[in-house]
Formats: C-alpha cells, structure tokens, sequence
C-alpha cells in the first residue's frame, strides 16, 4: 500500500496501525489533525504512516457494528500540511476506506463498509471509490470493497 | 463549505478552499449524529435491510466471502512475526475446503489427491510437495497463490527448527569441538 507525493510523483509505502487512547491524546494535543479526535476513544482508531516515519498522515476512526455485520467510517482526517492537490500526499483517505474494506472481510462481513456523507461530497466518493448510495449512507461491500483493496494494496 | 473551529482550541482548516476532489482524497467528515425521528427510522430500517441481506446471501455469495476471510487471514499471518500453534498448513486447508461446503472427498477429487493423502495434509502428518500447493493455486483460481500457502508451511518449519529440542540433543553427538564465543 503506498501514497503518492503530490509534488515529485514519487510512491511511499505506508503502514496503518491501530492506536491507544494514549496516543490519540497525544497526536491530538500536536494539532496537526482537524477534528477533536478524543471523542473517538471509545472506538477503533488507526494511524497511517509513511515508511518508518512515527508521524502519522492520516487517522480513521472505525465503528465495528456486529449485529449488522457492518464496520462504519466514523472520520477520516489526512494531517492539515496533507490536503490539497498541491501538497503532501495523496491518496491517504483511499488508502484508509481501503483497509477498512480488508477488516470488514477478515470480519467475515464480506466486506461491508458504510459512511455517512457530507451532501455535497456524496457524489463524489460514489465517482471516486465505487459506494452506492443508500437514504442515509454511503456502502461499499463485495466486488467493489475487493477492487478498493487490489486499486490501494496492489503492488507499489 | 464552512470552515469550523473546534471548541477545545484545535484551529480547523478552511475547508471551503479546497474542491470536492480534495476533500474526498483526504477526509471522511464527522456525521451529524443528532437524527430527526424520521432519519432515527430510516436508519433503524437501513440496518434491518442489512441484517435481513446478509442472512439471505445466496450459497455462492457466502462461500465467496468465507473464502476471501480465510485469504486475507492466512495473508495477515504469514505477513506477521508470531507463530501461533493453532494456525498450521492443515489448519488453513481444513478451512479452505471446509469454506466451500465440500467434503473432503470432494475435494480431494477435484485436486486429484486420494482422500488418506488429503487427510495426512489436513493433520500435519504428511509434508505437502511443490505440485499439491500449486493444485491449491490453481483450484483457487489464484485467490490464494501457492506462494502464500508455502509461507505458511515455511512457518511451520521455522518453528520445528526453532523449538525442537531432541534433534539438538540427537545432533550433538555429531558436532566437536564448538567455538566458546560470547555472542
């Protein structure tokens, strides 16, 4: 799995890695990040680094839903000096909904994973990562997850 | 969209300038998690819809999935430094043709081993040859390569060579003379 310099083109393989409530508060008081991510503790969160970097780029908070055989995207946030075309990284929220899709298999929920959207960006993670929409949510499950995983875990 | 600035002091960043493209590739937002009573029933619904899908699955759809968690377990494992005792060769192909609601039989038909043979691979008492984990390849359609199922074999080993006490014992009686290094 890797991300893309978005200003030399050049490929980085990453690691994504869960995280304790300890290290949340702590990569929270750096302030790299938007959001207030102590109100994700009481869920899984991971980080996703860049090579043997300690600093991560990118944060998800997953939601495990067993009776619904479901794990939900709480948040995703690339750290702020990785937003936009022109800077860092690209590719860190794929490469997160990505292992999300590889959870929910290992779950056994066939790779089941949903979101709720904001209204104005719903279209475009239908265009760019394949979900379908739902009333409330955004899923992706089956085919699609098993096509995000080859598109962000294939090789570099 | 409207920048937001976080009551504990985290400055948020200005979200309105950057495209939708942009903030695809770098976020999820937070969802609104004061609902309507009407958005309170839809997503009750939405999640029966769920349930009620997933046990309906048809027998192809449910191996599929069995199957593509055994492939991204076995691969978990054989990407990771532990060993776990549990989790041998024949534990991985027990659960290969089991994942498929076959019987041994079956499936040592289909890959052209007698059911004893299959058997000895599934109990560990029989080491699995080149040909037979490229069979497994091969009737996986490449789901799972035969690189993967000889990882998992070389753990196995690694750990029979790390652990096994009476070949060393046995094995002494064949080394002289041995350097005293500290190392």
């Amino acid at each position: 799995m890797y991300v893309v310099n978005s200003e030399t083109g050049e490929k980085h393989l990453v690691r994504i890695t869960q995280i304790d409530t300890v290290e949340l508060a702590r990569i929270n008081r750096t302030k790299r990040f938007d959001f207030n991510w102590n109100k994700e503790k009481h869920f899984e969160v991971f980080k996703l680094v860049v090579g043997e970097d300690v600093n991560p780029v990118g944060l998800l908070s997953l939601g495990e839903r067993p009776d619904d055989f479901a794990l939900e995207i709480r948040l995703i946030a690339s750290s702020k000096d990785n937003i936009g075309k022109q800077n860092g990284y690209a590719r860190i929220a794929g490469c997160l909904i990505s292992f999300a899709c590889m959870k929910a298999f290992k779950a056994g929920y066939g790779g089941f994973v949903c979101l709720k959207p904001k209204t104005a960006l719903e279209q475009h993670y239908i265009s760019t990562c394949g979900f379908e929409s739902t009333n409330l949510y955004l899923v992706t499950e089956g085919t699609n997850s098993l096509r995000l995983i080859k598109e962000y875990y294939g090789k570099q | 969209m409207e920048s937001n600035k976080e009551n504990r002091g985290i400055q948020e960043t200005d979200f309105s300038k950057y495209s939708p493209e942009e903030l695809v590739d770098a976020f999820v937002f937070p969802a609104d998690r004061n609902m309507t009573a009407k958005q309170k029933i839809d997503e009750s619904d939405f999640w029966a819809a769920r349930r009620e899908k997933f046990a309906n699955r048809t027998v192809v759809q449910r191996i599929h999935s069995n199957l593509l968690q055994l492939k991204f377990q076995l691969e978990d494992y054989i990407a990771s430094d532990q060993y776990k005792e549990k989790l041998t060769f024949g534990y991985f192909l027990y659960e290969y043709v089991s994942r498929q609601e076959k019987k041994d039989k079956e499936f040592a038909n289909e890959v052209d081993v007698t059911p004893a043979v299959l058997s000895q691979y599934i109990n560990g008492h029989r080491k699995p040859k080149d040909e037979f984990i490229i069979r497994l390849e091969l009737h996986s359609n490449g789901m799972i390569p035969a690189i993967s199922w000889y990882k998992v074999i070389q753990k196995d080993k690694e750990h029979e060579i790390a652990t096994n006490l009476n070949l060393r014992r046995e094995e002494s009686k064949h080394v002289k003379n041995h350097l005293k290094f500290a190392y």
